[in-house]
């Protein structure tokens, strides 16, 4: 369990994390996504104490990660740099790293086992590749038998194998009721990995959501409708408070509805349908277009301009909004409210203050 | 502590730079004393152990010593050249004491490697020195100049990794210590008008342990090296508060 309140870090002019809060829960996979330059890193080098918050604090299981007994026993981290000295041989880190805590030199050749470095552990860890290199990285954390597992950025760099390894690696470790903090800069890559995820941008907390509900609520899926009568579908998805918007040839794009539902109101009223197909924009636009727009609300100060929005067809979808409301009324069509676990903003992320509104749609069920 | 302190220990040991500084810093000091034993003129002998003991030491206590720093500073700065700083203090959290077990293993090993290098070069000079030179162990002063290569080694490679601890960079740190003791030191102490403040600087302070009492020098071994100790622990102290201090 970790939990961060109100954690902020200045370097000189920059605000590198600005008044972030969230926790971190046990048994499951959380992903702390963002953009590079998110203050990701940053956010982990705290959790860890290495580097001090300027304001707010950040407890390990309850205690601040200096106030530990044998932090490597609750803690290991795997962080971005490789943090380790390239002329030592791989057995020799994971010693060096084992003594600190009095972990039994028999636990080191265990941890090598696990990620499969045995066969190379006399070898100098300047020799290994990326993937090697993390995986060494991924043992020392290992050591502890710890109960947190932190991982900067775990993926960047391995290949597909390398990927898959470790993804399964933390879900495994995950579902035997232990912490996973992995920061990306990936959505995708979070996508298939993390079953909650804390978003952040510009060093604020932009959705603390689970993953399911992101990507479902992102652009991930609306519905293109072509029609002769394109007008007048488009009026009767209006009437009924859906919501739904023209792409530049002419096609509707409609969200938070279901094709077969859209379907069968066009039938209903008798009107006439070219085209009726599910769309998947890219999770990655998706992404995009809402750090983005955290990052229009750090600049601005006033919230996004009037233009400010994702181009239709992807963006954030309504209900899902950096300070939209809390929960959002059942539509005529079914249950559009947030889902369970996408609660309000947390304390101290307020919207900004002025004419410059965020870009909410109105809440399905007010048309 | 312990458990860091052994964690240092390894880091030290595990790394061949150590083991390329020590014994190049032995060599050095063994090889030139053993070479000076050899070739001092039979003639121009001295009757007083403490100084033929300080001539045997010269090179030692002069340049090999920039052999063992460069090693003491290592330990400071490869923490930060690799981010290997971030493992050392997610595994200790407590930042003084990563630094006091770094002081203490560095001390150690420099301690014993001055140790075996003052007692080789000086059982070589016995046996090697021209029968004129008085070598004889029970003088006066003798065991203070012999103990004292490996007390000045032990002082100043914290000094030294201090400096690296402040520093966080080799180059910096390993060229300062190589050019002020050897170039800005003795060169002050040579020249007249600085030669009386001179003798204050660290290394021309601390190295008074590995010389003979000497009239012209106003500090006695012990009084120098008493200066340079309290030079070392001023750095010291400052690597300490930056550690705890500054962001890793």
């Amino acid at each position: 369990m970790i939990e961060a309140r109100a954690l902020s870090k200045r370097y000189g002019a920059t605000l590198a994390v600005d008044n972030l809060s969230f926790t971190v829960q046990p048994g499951r996979v959380t992903g702390f996504l963002g953009p590079n330059g998110a203050g990701k890193s940053t956010t982990m080098r705290m959790i860890l104490g290495l580097d001090r918050p300027t304001n707010g604090s950040v407890l390990v299981n309850g205690k601040p990660y200096a106030s530990l007994d044998h932090p490597l026993r609750q803690v290991g981290a795997l962080l971005e740099a490789k943090a380790f000295h390239p002329g030592r041989k791989a057995i020799h880190h994971l010693r060096w790293v084992a003594a600190t805590n009095g972990i039994p030199a028999a636990r080191v050749r265990q941890v090598l086992e696990v990620v499969g470095l045995s066969a190379v552990a006399g070898k100098r860890a300047g020799t290994f590749s990326l993937g090697m290199s993390q995986r060494l990285q991924l043992a020392a954390a290992l050591l502890g038998d710890p109960g947190v597992l932190l991982l900067d950025e775990p993926v960047n760099g391995l290949d597909p194998e390398g990927i898959q390894w470790i993804r399964q690696f933390m879900k495994n470790w995950a579902s035997q009721g232990r912490t996973v903090f992995v920061s990306s800069h990936l959505l995708s890559e979070m996508a298939v990995t993390a079953d909650h995820l804390i978003i952040v941008g510009r060093g604020r907390l932009i959705a603390d959501v689970p993953t399911a509900d992101f990507i479902s609520r992102s652009a991930g899926t609306f519905v293109r409708v072509r029609s002769p009568q394109i007008e007048k579908v488009e009026q009767l998805l209006t009437d009924k408070g859906v919501q739904s918007a023209r792409e530049p040839d002419g096609a509707l794009a409609v969200r938070g509805v279901e094709a077969p539902r859209i379907g069968e109101l066009v039938a209903e009223n008798g009107l006439v349908l070219h085209e009726l197909s599910p769309q998947q924009a890219s999770l990655e636009e998706a992404f995009l277009a809402i750090t983005r727009g955290a990052q229009e609300f750090q600049g601005g100060g006033v919230g996004p301009p009037p233009g400010y929005g994702p181009p239709p067809g992807y963006g954030p979808p309504p209900g899902y909004q950096v300070t939209g409301p809390p929960s959002g009324p059942v539509g005529p069509l079914g249950p559009m409210g947030p889902p369970p676990g996408y609660g309000p903003p947390p304390p101290g992320y307020a919207p900004p203050p002025g004419p410059g509104q965020p870009p909410n749609q109105p809440p399905y069920g007010q048309g | 502590m312990l458990r860091t302190l052994r964690a240092e220990q390894i880091k030290l040991t595990t790394l061949r730079s150590s083991w390329w500084s020590i014994g190049l810093t032995m060599a050095a000091s063994i090889g030139t004393a053993i070479l000076i034993a050899a070739v001092v003129p039979s003639d121009d002998h001295s009757d007083d152990t403490v100084g033929n003991i300080g001539v045997l030491f010269l090179v030692a206590a002069q340049l090999a010593l920039i052999l063992l720093m460069s090693m003491a500073v290592i330990v400071s700065t490869s923490e930060y050249r690799f981010g290997q700083i971030r493992m050392t203090l997610a595994a200790t959290p407590a930042r003084w004491v990563v630094m006091l077990s770094k002081a203490v293993v560095v001390m150690t090993v420099s301690f014993v490697v001055g140790s075996i290098t003052a007692w080789v070069s000086v059982l070589f000079g016995k046996s090697l020195l021209p029968a004129g030179w008085r070598f004889d162990l029970s003088d006066p002063g003798a065991m203070r100049i012999v103990w004292g290569l490996p007390l000045f080694f032990a002082v100043a490679s914290l000094l030294a990794m201090s400096l690296g601890a402040i520093l966080r960079n080799s180059p910096a740190a390993i060229t300062i210590l190589a050019v002020v003791p050897l170039g800005v030191e003795k060169t002050l102490l040579v020249i007249e008008k600085t030669r009386h403040f001179a003798q204050y600087l660290p290394f021309n302070a601390g190295a008074r342990i590995t010389q003979p009492v000497d009239e012209d020098f106003i500090l006695s071994p012990w009084g120098g090296f008493g200066i340079f100790c309290v030079y070392t622990a001023a750095f010291f102290l400052v690597a300490v508060i930056l550690a705890e201090t500054r962001d890793a």
